[in-house]
């Protein structure tokens, strides 16, 4: 017999935890205030609610997380970009100066 | 839906009925775990990402590089981030005396300065970087925008010219040098973009100076991808003269630049030019057929997506109404939609400015004998 890990266990629980809420509130400022709430979890938790509400097919809170992690990522440096995605970093250090300087005018402007 | 196609090693493992079936592979080996997002829905995080954010993640990884600078990832973070209510806006340049303000513009909305350009001074503290062309800012004119990027221009005789190229959401000035060698009196400049290369153009209508080819104007191309203007021979001189009084496009629709102007044969005849950004071809296009008297004036302008032409004052004797008529820019004829008006009871309206419309449909005329501006709804 299957069972559910505990993982799994508990994205589920928060994706159903904001399906009833979105299905019972009407109010775009409460449910504003609630996502901002709802949201405060670490990384590792958002990725997989983004890949549960993905393979769920729940439009609305993959668009709600994915804004979150895009709001989330859009201060920081690549270094950390990598950090969170877990991404190797294939630029050697002199290709990867060329790229910054190539970007410069906007690197400026942070 | 779209599913992640990856496979989990552990389902070749040998598993104990009372394992767990899903554990995380990160979070059994490591106490602080990075997950691995699948690349679709990566993207689906940078399409909600600034594009400032994203041309400073394009040093993270050769692949984050080559999907950034894709041009199918540009036009689909593009489409993603354009809503309606964004094409609400207008940017223009306005203002007297020594500023000119270039502003997004909204009925919704409080107008939103974006570049403030202060025409006395040939310092410029506070001028993005990486402007490195002297009196940028006097006289620079808006010639338009397309996807976001918005070009300038000179309007009068310097000793150095140049169009530039200006991306706001990532600040990036792109000064284009104009070919020395060649006149750009009156040149009247305008913007497009290309899509089957997915190139930017800067497009310049310039009347011929000559006494003997007056009535003529040759048309420069400039490309962004390829970095330089494009040879155009004989074929390049048209039988075309765009409107003095802007120095710029009047608008552009779908990419297309479009021009007010003059055809002088076999008269002075008013037409609407457009020069399509792929082949840099003119093609000029008449007014609808209308009946006029001696206040009729025809207005192009752009109208959501589509040319329009607002005619005031049509038929056999003046009047306060206004004719829509919108464009089929395959076959290049008018439709006329309907009729506006009578304006303003009692006196007619000579004044009356060129109208602009924004691309809800919603058009505003300028109206100077009776009321400082005055709004109508269109559908």
């Amino acid at each position: 017999m299957r069972s559910i890990s505990r993982w799994m266990r508990r994205i589920l629980a928060k994706v159903i935890e904001f399906c009833m809420k979105h299905a019972e509130s009407l109010d775009p400022e409460e449910l504003d205030a609630w996502d901002d709430d709802f949201f405060k979890m670490d990384n590792s938790t958002l990725f997989d609610i983004i890949k549960a509400a993905n393979y769920l097919d729940i439009k609305s809170l993959l668009d709600l997380t994915c804004k979150t992690v895009a709001n989330m990522i859009k201060g920081k440096s690549p270094e950390e970009i990598r950090r969170i995605f877990n991404i190797k970093n294939d630029f050697t250090p002199e290709e990867e100066q060329e790229v910054r300087m190539e970007n410069q005018c906007a690197l400026e402007h942070e | 839906m779209v599913k992640s196609g990856k496979t989990k090693k552990k389902y070749h493992k040998p598993t104990k009925p009372h394992h767990h079936l899903n554990p995380p592979p990160a979070q059994a080996n490591k106490p602080i775990s990075v997950k691995t997002l699948p690349a679709h829905l990566v993207l689906e995080i940078l399409y909600r990402t600034p594009v400032k954010s994203l041309v400073r993640f394009k040093s993270v990884s050769k692949s984050w590089f080559a999907l950034i600078n894709h041009p199918t990832f540009i036009k689909m973070h593009l489409d993603f981030n354009t809503s309606k209510n964004d094409k609400n806006k207008l940017i223009c340049s306005c203002g007297y005396g020594t500023f000119i303000d270039i502003a997004l513009l909204s009925l919704s909305e409080e107008p939103m300065n974006v570049l403030r350009i202060n025409k006395d001074f040939t310092e410029r503290p506070n001028y993005p970087r990486k402007i490195n062309f002297r009196d940028f800012s006097k006289n620079m004119v808006l010639a338009g925008s397309v996807n976001g990027i918005v070009c300038l221009s000179h309007s009068e005789e310097m000793s150095e010219r140049f169009v530039v190229l200006w991306n706001p959401s990532i600040c990036c000035w792109c000064p284009i040098a104009l070919v020395e060698t060649k006149s750009w009196d009156n040149m009247s400049v305008g913007i497009g973009f290309d899509e089957v290369i997915n190139d930017y153009k800067v497009i310049c209508i310039v009347p011929e100076f000559r006494f003997e080819d007056y009535g003529w104007s040759r048309i420069e191309v400039y490309s962004t991808n390829q970095g330089s203007w494009e040879d155009v021979d004989k074929k390049g001189k048209i039988h075309f003269r765009p409107n003095t009084d802007l120095n710029h496009c009047n608008f552009i629709v779908n990419g297309v630049p479009y021009w007010a102007g003059l055809d002088l044969r076999p008269g002075y005849v008013d037409v609407l030019g457009r020069i399509d950004p792929f082949t840099g071809l003119f093609k000029k296009i008449e007014h609808p057929k209308h009946v006029r008297n001696e206040i009729t004036r025809v207005n192009p302008v752009k109208l959501r997506e589509s040319v329009a032409a607002l005619i005031q004052s049509p038929g056999d004797y003046p009047n306060n109404v206004i004719d829509l008529y919108l464009l089929d820019e395959n076959t290049t004829k008018w439709t006329k939609m309907y009729s506006i008006g009578p304006l303003v009871s009692g006196n007619v309206c000579e004044e009356m400015q060129i109208p602009q419309c924004f691309s809800t449909g919603i058009a505003s005329l300028l109206v100077r004998v009776l009321q400082p501006r005055r709004e109508l709804g269109m559908h």
